[in-house]
Formats: structure tokens, C-alpha cells, sequence
């Protein structure tokens, strides 16, 4: 069934049939045009030329409704009465002398006759003696209501137009004027004859028409149904589900209208031809038939334009097709991409508002300025100047917003970062500029980096050509100190090479302690220690050296003085500090120790009372190589102190050396592990 | 004793020649080599029961010639070395050396860790142990003669040192504050700022160790505690 109802020889049957329609239309119509213009008197009235193209067009429809649609061959008959002063017509005139009542009697009071021979009864309505009624008419019957109730009859009084000339019409030329002069009301009617042949008349016609209209509206129904299916069914075929469209409908749908409208123009036109020959008298019949190819021509192609339509809509490809529609859709990409780089960065926002504003005000001035000297053309040269500008300005804003990001990348550390997207002459040159200072911190940062590398290789190589010879002379002043020397003093030379090559043998190590410390090549290894306990076991070490200075150490260290650090460094760094202590000590003097903790630091002090008068700035006895002795002759190095304050910096913590007259005291601070562990807990 | 061999490599000839007086003092018989290509041939072929190695060498650096040593043969071997980083011992021991010993060094600090690797090597290592006895390295601990003995030698420590030591040497690498150890050992509880237990604890590595400044066996671990463990990575 749908294969059938879808199927191509149908589709186009139903176009042709549709062409036949409108072709029938169009010759049915023609046809009862003409009909109406040789048959009705009335409607020759309507075609005169003096009507005008759209009188031509519309009269004709305006006579058709009221024929055949209101039955009413009255009105026809009456509307002829201007063709009918060749026929005789009965006329009642009334010559009011005083009022008139119904119920008045009517005597013939003469006949006379005029100028045709036409007998004129003269009739008096007498009253009661108050008023008398003159009647003249060319009938016997005198009965005022059988001419009102007439259907056919007409009144023409001095309201009606053209009283003047109707009235010279229909009655005996004598008594116009006088009827004129005296305004008298005139009764016209029709005999039967007459009627009759009128009547007849409108009914062939009113025949014909409905004829013709039945036809006409019959094709209508047809060419509808045939239309109708033809919508249906277009772009579909029997095979598929899918839309197929002809090559017709590729062609822009504004085009398709425009050409829609041409052909519509031209069947009102051939509309108006029609009607125009139909108002000129001479009228070959060729003039139908081309009058309804012209008709059916267009017709066929409105069709032909509005199925193509149809189909892209069915495609749903009009508004893409719509070449209207596309240049807006383009026009809306280019503002959104427009508003999109606009907003993306804030350079581009305020330089964009700048613009727009001014350039805005410009084009308004100019605008206003060229406008009111009228046109178009000037509104759209300031609009085209306008998108420059913006085109140009916008341009620019990126690349400094372009040259800007790259900037802040390189700053952030990533110098490999190259900006490409930089137009214009002197920002091209920028980025470039900006490119190269990320080249050269590129290559200044890899340079650090080497350098820092030779350095740490530099303490490793020097370290260890230090203490390969020192190993040797150890090594054999080791043996020579075991052998039996002579002469005597042989063997304390030796003793003294074997002390100072111990001696030297610190100092190697400490100076690459301390050079690694302090040139950030040591790494720390922390972990949650109890400083009191650390000292404790460092004391502990150290006991026989302790016991052996004769020192008294008072320990007063507290519980839970938990902190982050390296446990070997610290070591070290008491181990040092207690070092010094015992070196630097008075005899049998008192030395305090003791930690504290209040929870959010731990404090270690040291303090001890000084063999040698403490004339050194206390910051100075931190650095390398300073010694309270300033004749360097007793043991140590000056590198003790130096070593404990980096460990100590290393870890995290404080390092202060205080002097007080003969009091030397040591603080070391760090940060409780607690505190540390908040810390890192609100970091992370 | 007299007829063991060690093999001493080393690139400075003043330091091998050293070596070998110290060596030859103590009754060794010693063979030198001045770079790895030499040590390999060398310890491939003659009898060598120990090998004295430097890490900085030429051509084939200690490391290297370590692992090539060890492809083939099982002697205990010392390095020696100016690089004395913890970094740098751990991989000489990972490598598979016994032990390392820093330059400069105390020559009698050498001889006890030549004498204390040969004795693990020819006499230990034969042996079986016991029940009821904790060997950790050349560490052996009897707990029910509650005798303790270092690479073979007895080792004389005081009651409460014994027990601080075989408390730890039973929780071989576990690591006890002060608190813990006087808990266990006496049942107190201790008073804070005493340093009882460090003192005890420098004795006993003072009798057991080569060196207690760089203790094999009992370690300190700086604000933490005490520990007991060998670094010995092979059997």
C-alpha cells in the first residue's frame, strides 16, 4: 500500500493533474467572466474602463457573491431597471396637495393623453373635504399599496441620485418638469412581461454561473486533494524512510521565494490582463487561452517551488540552506569567538571595553554626522570602520596577553617556555625578547647547577687527597713510635709526629664536616628524638672524659622535650659543645645542662664558667676558624662551634652563643614536634 | 695463624707497604697488589685468606673489583677507604665486602678487624650453634652459661652489663630506650637524668667492640635508645 501510494507515477499524476486544474480554473473562469459581460447588462457597467485595474479585479467578485449566493432575482431585475426605459414601465405619481390617509377614495377625474399616445389617467383622491390627492398614472389599477407591495417596484424621490435623469426616462416627457420642479415622488413597477423576461434572463444566467462556479470549485476541491497528497508524499519515495531530495532543492530557499514571487506577480498580472482586455471590447479568443497557459504556467512552477521548499523542510535543511540564515549564523560565531577571546583574559577585557567605548562614540558621531545627510551607505562604512578597528585593536590585546602568560610562566620557573602566538610588529619583537631571557635563565639555572655539583665534588676530592698522605704519615709514625729509636729523643720526635698527625687528622675531618654543612651538600635525615635523652646518652659517652676534667655537671633535663631532628648530628653537636666545655672550663667549677619544654619549643642550655677571660663577640666565635684563644696554641681548631651551630640550622633549630662576664652559655631552640607536626598537618 | 695470607690493594705504594709491616708484625704473610686487575689475578692465583681493598683505584675502582673478587671466591674482605660517608659504607657492604674500615685509621684498630674477620672465616663459620646460644656476627651470646664471646674470644662483661646485652641481642634490631632497658633488666622505673644505663652501655662496647666509636654490634640510636645488630649482609 505505501509502495503504491508513494510510488513516482503517482506523484506525478497528481502534479499533472494539478496542472490540468489550474489550467480548467483558469479557462472556467475566463469564460464566466466573459459570460457576465456579454449577457448582463449590470455587469458591463462593471467592466468599463473607467473602473480601473483594481475595480477590473474586485467588481467582478463583489457582483458574483450577491447572484448567486442571495437567490435573489429581485434584485437583479430592479438593478436593471436602467435597461428597461425602452420598455414601458407603470408609473404612479403622487401629487400631494395635504396630508393623505389610507382609507381615500379615488375617482377618475380625467384622461389625457401625451405626446405618444399615451393615456394618462388622472386620478383625485377626495376626502372628507379636507385634503385632495392629485394621481397621475399610465395604469388602472390606482391602488398605491398593490404598487408598494410590488415587489418590483421603485421609488425615486428627489433622495435618489440621478432623480433628475431617471425620471426623464420613464415618464411622458411633459410632466417632468413639472414633476422636477415640484419634487414629486414617482412610483415605478413592471409588468409582468417585463418581469418575466428578466426573470429569465437571471435564471440562464444565474444557471451558467453556478454552472461555471460548481465546475471551478470542483477543480479547487481536485487540485487541493492532489496538492495535499503531493505534500504528503514529496521527498519520500517507495523505499525508503529517508528524504530524498532533487537537485532543485539545493538552490537557496531565498531564492526559491524570490522566484515564488515573481510567478505569483505574474498570475495577478495575467489576472489584471484579463481584465483588462475583458474591459476593452475587442476581445479575441486566443486572449482565454493565453490567459490560462500564462495562469497555469505560473502555477505549475509556484508548485514546483513550494514542493522543493517543503521537501527541505521535511530535510530539515531550509535554515541551513537559507543563505540569510547562515550569514547570521556567521555573524553570531564571529561575535561569540569575539566575546570568548574578549573575556578569556583581563587585558583583553579592559582593552576591550576601552575600545568599544570609544570606538562606539566615534561611530556614533560620525554616524549621526553623515546619517542626517541621509542614506545608508554612510551607517555601514561606519560600522565596517568599527569592525577594523576592533579586529585590530583585539589583535593586539592578545598577543600582550599572550606575552604576558609567557612572562609569568617563566617566572614560575618553567624557562623552556616559548610564546608563539604573537602578531604585530613591535610584540612580535617582545615575545621574541622574552623568549630569550627564558633561554638565558634556562642556561643560567643548568649553570648553578653544574657549579653547585663541582663543589660538592670538590669537597669529596679534596677530603680524600687530604687524607691519603695523612694516612701514610699516621701509619709510620704509628711504627715508628713502636720501635726502639736511638738515639732517645728520636722516639719523642716521633710521639710528637704521631700526636700531630692525629691532630691533623680532626682537623681534615671537622673541615669536611663543616664544608659540606655549609655548602648544602649535607643531607638530614629527621626523626622524632627526645632531646633530654640524647644528651643523656652523649654524656654517657662521653663519661671518662667528663669524670676525668674533674667538672661537676648538673643535668636538669626535662620529659617529653620531643623534637625533629638529625639524632647523629645532634650527637655531634653535644658531643662538641660538651668537647669545649671540658676544655674550656675553669677547674672544679660548676657546668649546667638542662632542657625545657613548654610545649611549643624545647630549649637545651648550656652553661659553663670560662677558664680564660670571654673576650670574643659571641657572634664571631660561631665562625670558622675563630678560637677564644686567640694564640691558637692549646688543642682545637676553631671549628667546633661552627660544626654544632650549622648541624643545628641544618635540623630546623637556633643556635645562640650568650657571654656574660666569665659565663659562656649555649641555646639551641627547636620547634616541638608537636608544633611541627601541626604545622605540617595545616600544609598538607 | 702463620700461614694465612692477606692480600693488601691499594694504589699509594707507601700506604700497601705500611699495611704489610703492621701485617707481617702480627704473623701474617701478605701479598700486594696495586690496582683490581692485579688483585684478581693475584687472589685467583695464590691461597688468600683476606683482602685488604682500597675503593679509589684506577682503571678498576674497589666496588667493581669487589664483586668481580666475589663472582669467584668467599674470603672476608675489609675495605679501606678516605670516603667515609654512611653512604659509602653501606654500599661497600652491599656490595658484599665484611667490613670497612675509613683512613686514615688506627693501624691497631686494623689489625683487630683482620684478625677478628680471619677468625669468623676459618673458625666460626664451621661451627654449629649450640642451643640456648645468640649469634649475631662474630657475636655469640650464651644464655645459659651466661657467657658472651666476640669472634671466638671470651669476653668478660659485669652482670648488669650481660643482661643490658643479651636483652637487646634477643631483640636483634629492635630499639629500647633507657626506660625500657632499666624496666627489664632492673623492674624500676627509671629517673630521668640519669645516665646509668648510658655508661653501662659505653663499658660493654668498650669490651665487645673492635672500635666503640664506630660500634659493629651495639648502636646508639641518638634520642631514641639502644640496639643491638650486625651489619653483616652475608652468612
Amino acid at each position: 500500500m505505501k509502495r503504491f501510494m508513494h510510488s513516482t507515477a503517482l506523484k506525478v499524476t497528481a502534479f499533472i493533474l494539478c496542472t490540468v486544474c489550474i489550467f480548467s480554473m483558469a479557462v472556467a473562469g475566463s469564460n464566466l467572466a466573459r459570460e457576465f459581460r456579454d449577457n448582463s447588462e449590470y455587469a458591463k457597467g462593471a467592466f468599463s474602463s473607467d473602473y480601473g485595474l483594481r475595480s477590473c479585479l474586485t467588481e467582478p467578485f463583489y457582483m458574483l457573491v450577491p447572484w448567486y449566493v442571495t437567490n435573489s432575482h429581485i434584485e437583479y431585475v430592479k438593478s436593471n431597471f436602467d435597461r428597461m426605459y425602452s420598455d414601458k414601465l407603470r408609473y404612479y405619481i403622487r401629487i400631494p396637495e395635504s396630508g393623505v390617509s389610507a382609507d381615500t377614495e379615488y375617482e377618475i377625474t380625467e384622461e389625457f393623453s401625451i405626446g405618444d399616445g399615451e393615456i394618462i389617467n388622472v386620478y383625485t383622491e377626495s376626502t372628507d373635504g379636507v385634503s385632495a390627492e392629485c394621481i397621475l398614472t399610465n395604469t388602472e389599477d390606482i391602488s398605491a399599496e398593490s404598487f408598494m407591495n410590488d415587489p418590483y417596484c421603485i421609488v425615486i424621490d428627489s433622495n435618489n441620485e440621478g432623480y433628475t435623469a431617471d425620471i426623464a426616462d420613464y415618464i411622458p416627457n411633459e410632466l417632468v418638469e413639472t414633476v422636477r420642479q415640484n419634487n414629486w415622488v414617482v412610483y415605478m413597477s413592471i409588468t409582468d412581461e417585463i418581469a418575466e423576461r428578466y426573470e429569465k434572463e437571471w435564471s440562464s444566467l444565474q444557471a451558467y454561473t453556478s454552472k461555471m462556479v460548481t465546475i471551478i470549485l470542483a477543480l479547487l476541491a481536485v487540485w487541493i486533494l492532489a496538492f495535499v497528497y503531493l505534500l504528503f508524499t514529496c521527498g519520500r519515495n517507495a523505499k525508503d524512510d529517508k528524504i530524498h531530495t532533487l537537485l532543485i532543492d539545493r538552490m537557496y530557499p531565498e531564492f526559491n521565494l524570490c522566484l515564488g514571487g515573481i510567478c505569483l506577480v505574474l498570475m495577478i498580472c495575467g489576472f489584471a490582463f484579463m481584465a483588462e482586455l475583458l474591459c476593452s471590447v475587442s476581445l479575441i479568443p486566443a486572449a482565454d487561452l493565453i490567459f490560462a497557459l500564462i495562469e497555469t504556467l505560473c502555477g505549475a512552477a509556484i508548485m514546483t517551488l513550494f514542493l522543493s521548499i517543503i521537501r527541505n523542510i521535511k530535510n530539515k535543511t531550509f535554515v541551513n540552506r537559507s543563505i540569510i540564515i547562515r550569514g547570521i549564523k556567521w555573524v553570531c560565531r564571529k561575535i561569540k569567538t569575539l566575546i570568548k577571546t574578549v573575556c578569556a583574559n583581563k587585558i583583553s577585557k579592559i582593552g576591550a571595553l576601552l575600545f568599544t567605548a570609544y570606538s562606539l562614540f566615534e561611530f556614533l558621531m560620525v554616524a549621526w554626522c553623515v546619517g542626517s545627510h541621509g542614506g545608508v551607505f554612510p551607517v555601514i562604512l561606519g560600522l565596517a570602520v568599527y569592525s577594523a578597528i576592533m579586529y585590530y585593536g583585539l589583535k593586539y590585546l592578545r598577543s600582550a596577553e599572550e606575552i604576558k602568560k609567557g612572562i609569568f610562566e617563566i617566572r614560575n620557573g618553567n624557562t623552556d617556555y616559548k610564546i608563539e602566538k604573537a602578531e604585530g610588529e613591535t610584540l612580535k619583537e617582545v615575545a621574541e625578547a622574552v623568549n630569550n631571557i627564558g633561554d638565558g635563565l634556562s642556561i643560567a639555572v643548568s649553570k648553578q647547577l653544574k657549579a653547585e655539583q663541582m663543589k660538592a665534588e670538590l669537597i669529596t676530592n679534596v677530603s680524600h687527597d687530604l687524607k691519603t698522605p695523612l694516612t701514610s704519615i699516621i701509619n709510620y709514625s704509628d711504627l715508628l713510635s713502636e720501635m726502639e729509636l736511638k738515639p732517645e729523643e728520636a722516639n719523642d720526635y716521633a710521639g710528637i709526629i704521631k700526636q700531630k698527625s692525629e691532630r691533623l687528622k680532626n682537623l681534615t675531618q671537622d673541615l669536611f664536616d663543616i664544608s659540606k654543612a655549609q655548602s648544602g651538600n649535607e643531607t638530614v635525615n629527621c626523626e622524632n628524638l627526645d632531646l633530654s635523652l640524647l644528651i643523656n646518652q652523649t654524656v654517657g659517652e662521653l663519661n671518662e672524659t667528663i669524670e676525668k676534667s674533674g667538672l661537676d655537671f648538673i643535668m636538669n633535663l626535662s620529659e617529653n622535650a620531643f623534637v625533629w631532628a638529625d639524632g647523629k648530628k645532634m650527637s655531634r653537636v653535644f658531643e662538641n659543645l660538651i668537647g669545649n666545655i671540658v676544655k674550656y672550663s675553669m677547674k672544679d667549677t660548676r657546668v649546667y645542662i638542662q632542657t625545657n619544654s613548654d610545649g611549643e619549643a624545647v630549649t637545651a642550655e648550656l652553661k659553663n664558667i670560662s677558664a680564660y677571660p670571654l673576650n670574643f663577640d659571641s657572634e664571631e666565635i660561631t665562625g670558622r676558624f675563630v678560637r677564644g684563644d686567640e694564640a691558637r696554641s692549646t688543642e682545637g681548631n676553631g671549628l667546633g662551634l661552627a660544626i654544632a651551630k650549622s648541624y643545628v640550622t641544618l635540623c630546623g633549630g637556633e643556635f645562640e652563643v650568650t657571654t656574660d662576664g666569665d659565663l659562656f652559655k649555649v641555646t639551641i631552640r627547636f620547634k616541638s614536634s608537636e608544633t611541627m607536626q601541626k604545622k605540617a598537618q595545616e600544609q598538607g | 695463624m702463620n700461614n694465612l695470607t692477606v692480600l693488601v690493594v691499594d694504589d699509594d705504594k707507601e700506604i700497601v707497604d705500611s699495611i704489610a709491616i703492621f701485617l707481617k708484625g702480627e704473623g701474617y704473610n701478605v701479598q700486594k697488589a696495586y690496582n683490581g686487575l692485579e688483585a684478581i689475578d693475584k687472589v685467583m692465583e695464590k691461597e688468600i685468606h683476606l683482602m685488604l681493598l682500597d675503593v679509589m683505584m684506577p682503571d678498576l675502582n674497589g666496588i667493581d673489583t669487589l664483586m668481580k673478587v666475589r663472582e669467584r671466591k668467599n674470603i672476608p674482605i675489609i675495605m679501606i677507604s678516605a670516603k667515609s660517608e654512611d653512604n659509602d659504607k653501606i654500599l661497600g657492604l652491599t656490595a658484599g665486602a665484611d667490613d670497612y674500615i675509613t683512613k686514615p685509621f688506627n693501624p691497631s684498630e686494623l689489625i683487630a678487624r683482620v684478625k677478628s674477620a680471619v677468625r669468623r672465616y676459618t673458625v666460626l663459620g664451621s661451627m654449629e650453634k649450640p642451643k640456648g646460644v645468640i649469634a649475631i656476627g662474630g657475636l655469640e651470646i650464651d644464655t645459659e652459661s651466661k657467657s658472651v664471646k666476640v669472634d671466638g674470644e671470651n669476653v668478660k662483661l659485669t652482670k648488669s652489663e650481660y643482661k643490658i646485652l643479651e636483652l637487646l641481642a634477643r631483640n636483634r634490631g629492635k630499639v629500647f630506650s633507657a626506660e625500657d632497658i632499666y624496666k627489664n633488666v632492673w623492674n624500676e622505673d627509671t629517673v630521668v637524668g640519669d645516665n646509668t644505663i648510658a655508661v653501662h652501655v659505653r663499658h660493654i662496647r668498650e669490651k665487645i667492640e673492635i672500635n666503640p666509636k664506630e660500634p659493629k654490634y651495639l648502636k646508639v640510636v641518638w634520642g631514641i635508645g639502644y640496639k643491638v645488630d650486625c651489619r653483616e649482609v652475608r652468612k
